[in-house]
This record gives C-alpha cells, structure tokens and sequence, in this order.
C-alpha cells in the first residue's frame, strides 16, 4: 500500500505487519502523553520528586540520553572533519538517534520544568553564570543543526527525490554539511562538558564537588570524553538490534568493529582519567572539606560496590574488550562491550544524579531513596516509544543505511 | 539575551556568553541561507537534472560504474569517477591522443533509412539507446535488456512532441502490473516525434543547439562487453541464495523474463537497470 514510498531495492516487511509492530510502541506513548498531559494540567505534585530530590528520573534520563546521543556529533566530526569515510555507512543513523535523543531530552526537560509557556524566559531572561543556561542555548541549537542534518535524509524519499527543488536543495545542504558537523561538535562540547560541570560546582555537594581548571571542574571534562567513548558504541549497538530485528545485513561488519575500537580507545583513556579523578576526589577534595569517602557509600542503596561497578565493570572491563582487536572482530564481544560502556555511562549519570542528591552533608541527616512516580514513569516510557516510532518510520521510508542495497544483492540479505 | 532585557549587562560574562551564541546562530542561520540560495540558483540554470544524476551516481553500486575503458580492454579493471561524462575524463583524452585519434563520441554515419542494426547505435547505461538521422535528429529507444525484463508493457508514457528533456532525468515509463521502468533520457533535446515502440523505439529528438552530447554513450563494441556484465548482473538478481544461476549461460534470453520469474524483486530490478536511485 506505501510500496511507492519506500526505496526501490529496500526490503521492507508488509503495512500491517508494520503497524502491527508500531502498535505498543504507540500504547506506550500514549501513556506518555497522558503523563504529561497531567503535569502539565496538574503541576509537578504528580512526581515523586521534592525539595531535596529536584532532580529525579527525567534528568537521569536526560543526561544518558544526551550521553549516548553524542554518537551524531562525533561521527559527523569523524567523517566530514577527519575523513573517515567508512562511518558514512552509519551516518544517517547517527544523526536520526541524535535527533531522537535531543528532541527527547528538551521534550522531558520541558515536562520537568512544568511551564512550556515560559520556556522562552531561559533564553530570554539567560542567566550566563549558570552552566544550565549553557545547557539550555546548547542543546537548543544543536537540535537546531540535528534537524539541518536530518533534511536531505528525508529529502532523500523516494517520492521526495522526485521534486527537483528538493534535490537540488537536498545536494546543496549536503555540500555544506561540514559546516553543520562543525557547529554540531562545538555545540556539543560545550554542553556534554556542562552538564558535568553542573554537578562539579556544586559546593554544597561534597560528593559531586570536584577540583578543577578556571571555572570548569573535573566533571566538566569527564562528561565531554564519556559521552564520545558511548557514542559509538551505542550507535553500533543501534544498528546491531536493527539488523537483528529486521533480519538483513545493513553494513559492513569491519564499521561495526570499527566503531567499537573506537569506544574502546576512548573508554581506556577515559577510565584513566576517571580513576585518577576519583583518587584526587578521595585522598585531596573530601579531606579538604572535612569528610571521608566512606561515609558516601554507607548506605544499603548505595553501596561501595556501585564505585566498583563504576570503574571495572562499566569501565576496565569493556575498555579491554574493545581494545582488543581480535575480540572486536566477533560479534558477541563486540556487543558485551558496546552493552557495558553504553549501560555504564547511563549508570555514571545516574550516580551523579540519585546518590549526589540521597547522601546526606548535614550531621543530622541520613540516606533517602526516591523512587518515581507512574507519570514519571510514564514519560520515560513515551520518549523511549516516540524514539522507537520516528526510527521505525525512517527506517522504513528513508534510506538510513547506503550500504543495505548492494549488500542485500550480494548477500541475500544474511 | 539582548540589552533590551532588565537582566542585561554590559559585563564579560554576557558579552562572551551571548557572543558566543549569536555567532553560533548566525553561522547555522547563514549557511542555511547559503544553501537556499545556491539551490535557487541550480534551479534558475535548470541544472536539475545534472543534481539528479549526480546524486544517482554516487548511489549506484560499484558493479555498474566500470570505465568504459574496461569494456574496450585498456584496463582490467576501472570505476568511473566522472559519472560517465567521458569528456571530462583527462585519461580518457589522453587514451585517445595516444591511440592517435580524438576523443569524441560519434554516431556511426547517419544513414537514410532508420538503423535496426546494433552497430548503428551508441547505447546508455540506463539501457537505452541513441541512433542518428539524416535531419539532424536521433531516434532514442530501449534495448533488448530492458525489452525482455519487461516484456509486453500494459502501458508506454513517452513524453509528448515539444518536451523539452534534460540528460539522465526519468522520461518514459513502462509499466507492467504495478511494476514501472522508468527510463532516462540518455541525449537532451525536444521531442520531435513519438515512437510506437516497436522495436524498442520511444521518441525522436532535436538536441539544442543542433548538436547533441554524446561522450557518456558507450560504442557499440563496448556496449557489447558491457551487456555481458549487465547480463550476469540479472542472474545473479534472479537467482535465489543457494540455487545455481538461473540463465544459462550462452543462451538466448527469452522474451519476457517478468513473466517467467513473476516473485523476483522487479521494482528493484528495473530500477537497478534504468540507473534510477
């Protein structure tokens, strides 16, 4: 029935079948929607979250997401700044998770924020010693320069190309897309770092609180390099469950390794700096201020073993995996260690979120926990559908993979 | 944000901050501009077309962007990197200085009674081919290929007397069932006149300015070879993983392989063969 709209070569499963698979992902988002509908009608007093957790699950969410997005922005770096011409092949899926995650991100920001209707007042009332406002401009125009790069992929439709002014502006946004990857890497920096150095700063918060360079903290720089270690990997990951679930070989399998030896460079040298970090945090910044590490991992949730978790399982393990080139030539190393690094950089925001916020700094204070509500849950639920649906529908009418044709030719699809 | 807002400083906090930003927003707002403007000249010089082919190029696969020079035996193996325009292509000028000749593509000599014969023509990669007349127009048609993939179309769309057409750009359609080839125009010029497709013949053409290009066509020696390879290429298309090849080799293609194969990918097949993305 849309057989006109989908790429000629591209094998595509049937419109019911299609749909079919689009239908929970819809009753999801519609459970999203209907959370949001009521913070927005009701207030925020449908969160669990209060004075001391003001960050709860959506910025958990939102720094993962921003973290594991960053795969568009280095890719696009890696490919029309260095040259290297084979992440071409995964390119458009790059930018399309790109767009998911930011546009998901500003979407729960808004929801968290709980005002739509005075969103412009952080632009327009900009508070510039704030790393949040750098946050705010950042990722603002980075979604900007995502939907720049997402154009000429749509532009590209089968039934789109056909217009001759839309090819002809889809080759020339193309011909500057140097420009946007540029932008896109400076914007992108800057906020990955800020996001760090938000927690960084925090004084009062002797377990975020880190030394720094100038005004930008340790966290400022840690954030930068863990999000370009995860990037990759989850880019590769994406395209691993896309092949699986569609059952067709989308790109060459050395991209694949590539990008996990990527991650795994950058992770070792990332767990370096993580390390030393956390040993400069232990034996010179919390002495300083009169408190001892222990006393931050005392509590049943947060236990000893989550630093542990942190820095070897999240961190040395996948880093040896992927460092390894023989390992990342097979496939399932390759996806224990893309697994790992992109599950321990959602686990690293997570700590610096939850456990920043449930230790105590006063003498009289203890641990608390905080656990979301429904509509928190809920809207996590719709960001995560509305991500699957808009990659759903692009896989199927747009071609995110240049490879998928000439490999399906010569491979039969396998 | 700006100095009209109470919050506004003239610190450097806010000059290098909102500096900073607006020199952001005006390099993405300008080049978005850039782009815009350089598409509205492409489209004033009606080079529509020539984007169109050139975003076709680059997509095609390897396997059918082989030099012409392949098919002639200077080279054993050579992908074109100038989208078939061969008047571009210094080695191609050099090949034929060498060779002691020039370099130009020429119809074998027009003759008064149309050409049925192959030799009389030079053929496209899009399986079409171009056969010169006496007046100064060329007859343009689809080849045996193309014919037999096809078989007997339900329905031929050729353009209309007094089109103007522009090279590589989809002008006829065959269609059988719900399947389409849409065929590109190998030469430019205005319809003079519409074929009946017998014989595989579309439409007859003035080229502008009396003078047709005819550099991206292949001879028909070469297009000899080249057939071949396109000939294998629609084996391996028909033939299923793990089966052996579906056409023997050596053997006469029948008339109407959508027909005989009616489960193969023919969308993708016809659109593999017209060069069309």
């Amino acid at each position: 029935m849309d057989r006109h709209l989908i790429q000629r070569g591209l094998d595509r499963t049937t419109l019911p079948r299609f749909l079919l698979w689009l239908l929970p992902w819809l009753l999801l988002a519609a459970w999203g929607g209907t959370s949001a509908t009521q913070l927005f009608r009701d207030g925020l007093y449908h969160t669990n979250m209060d004075n001391r957790f003001a960050f709860g699950l959506w910025i958990i969410l939102d720094l993962a997401i921003i973290a594991l997005g960053a795969g568009a922005f280095f890719l696009g770096f890696m490919t029309y700044l260095l040259r290297r011409h084979e992440f071409k092949q995964v390119l458009n899926t790059a930018v399309i998770v790109g767009f998911v995650c930011y546009s998901g991100a500003i979407v729960t920001l808004a929801i968290d924020v709980g005002q739509p209707i005075r969103a412009w007042f952080a632009f327009w009332h900009a508070n510039v010693h704030s790393m949040l406002t750098e946050v705010t401009f950042c990722i603002t125009c980075y979604l900007l320069v995502l939907l720049i790069e997402y154009i000429p992929i749509v532009l590209k439709n089968r039934r789109l190309r056909t217009v001759p002014g839309a090819a002809v502006l889809e080759f020339n946004l193309h011909k500057l897309m140097v420009v946007f990857a540029g932008v896109g890497a400076f914007l992108s920096f800057f906020h990955q770092g800020s996001l760090g150095g938000m927690f960084g700063v925090l004084n009062g918060r002797p377990f975020a609180y880190r030394e720094g360079v100038g005004i930008w903290p340790t966290t400022f720089f840690l954030f930068i390099w863990s999000a370009i270690s995860a990037g990759p990997s989850f880019i590769m990951l994406i395209t691993m469950i896309v092949q699986a679930v569609t059952r067709k070989k989308l790109v060459d399998d050395f991209v694949l390794s590539r990008l996990g030896r990527l991650s795994g460079i950058l992770l070792s040298t990332y767990i370096i700096a993580k390390v030393a970090d956390t040993v400069v945090w232990i034996m010179v910044t919390l002495p300083g201020k009169g408190f001892d590490a222990a006393e931050f991992y005392r509590s049943d949730m947060f236990g000893a073993w989550v630093l542990f978790l942190e820095l070897t399982v999240f961190g040395l393990l996948p880093a040896t995996i992927l460092l390894n080139r023989r390992r990342v030539e097979k496939m399932p190393w390759l996806i224990a260690g893309g697994f790992l690094t992109c599950f321990g950089v959602a686990f690293n925001r997570f700590v610096f979120t939850l456990q920043t916020l449930s230790v105590p700094t006063m003498s009289f204070d203890r641990f608390m926990i905080y656990w979301p509500s429904q509509q928190e849950w809920g809207v996590l639920a719709g960001v995560f559908a509305y991500g699957v649906i808009l990659y759903s529908l692009s896989f199927r009418y747009l071609n995110l993979f240049p490879r998928e044709r000439e490999l399906q030719t010569t491979t039969g699809g396998n | 944000m700006l100095p009209t807002a109470y919050e506004f400083h003239w610190d450097t906090g806010h000059i290098v901050f909102l500096g900073i930003f607006y020199s952001v927003l005006t390099v993405v707002m300008s080049t978005l501009i850039i782009a815009s403007l350089r598409a509205r000249r492409d489209m004033n010089k009606r080079r529509e077309a020539d984007i169109a082919w050139h975003e076709s190029f680059s997509e095609l696969a390897t396997e059918r962007r082989h030099c012409r020079h392949e098919f002639d035996g200077t080279f054993d193996a050579k992908v074109c990197g100038h989208e078939f325009a061969c008047g571009n292509c210094e080695q191609h000028r050099a090949l034929a200085a060498a060779a002691g000749g020039d370099d130009s593509i020429r119809v074998p000599p027009a003759q008064d009674a149309p050409a049925t014969s192959p030799e009389g023509r030079l053929y496209h990669r899009g399986h079409t081919w171009v056969e010169a007349r006496h007046d100064g127009t060329y007859d343009v048609g689809v080849d045996d290929l193309l014919r037999s993939c096809v078989g007997n179309p339900d329905r031929v769309t050729v353009p209309g007397v007094g089109t103007r057409l522009m090279a590589g750009t989809p002008v006829a359609d065959l269609q059988r069932g719900r399947v389409h080839a849409r065929v590109a125009t190998p030469i430019s010029g205005t319809v003079v006149a519409v074929g009946d497709y017998e014989g595989g013949r579309l439409y007859r053409l003035r080229p502008d300015d009396g003078k047709a290009r005819l550099d991206q066509l292949l001879r028909a020696t070469e297009a000899r070879v080249w057939m071949l390879r396109e000939l294998e290429l629609l084996q391996a298309r028909l033939t299923l993983p793990g089966e052996a090849l579906a056409l023997a080799d050596g053997g006469e293609l029948v008339g109407d392989l959508m027909g005989a194969y009616p489960d193969a990918d023919w969308d993708a097949i016809l659109a593999d063969l017209c060069l069309e993305p």
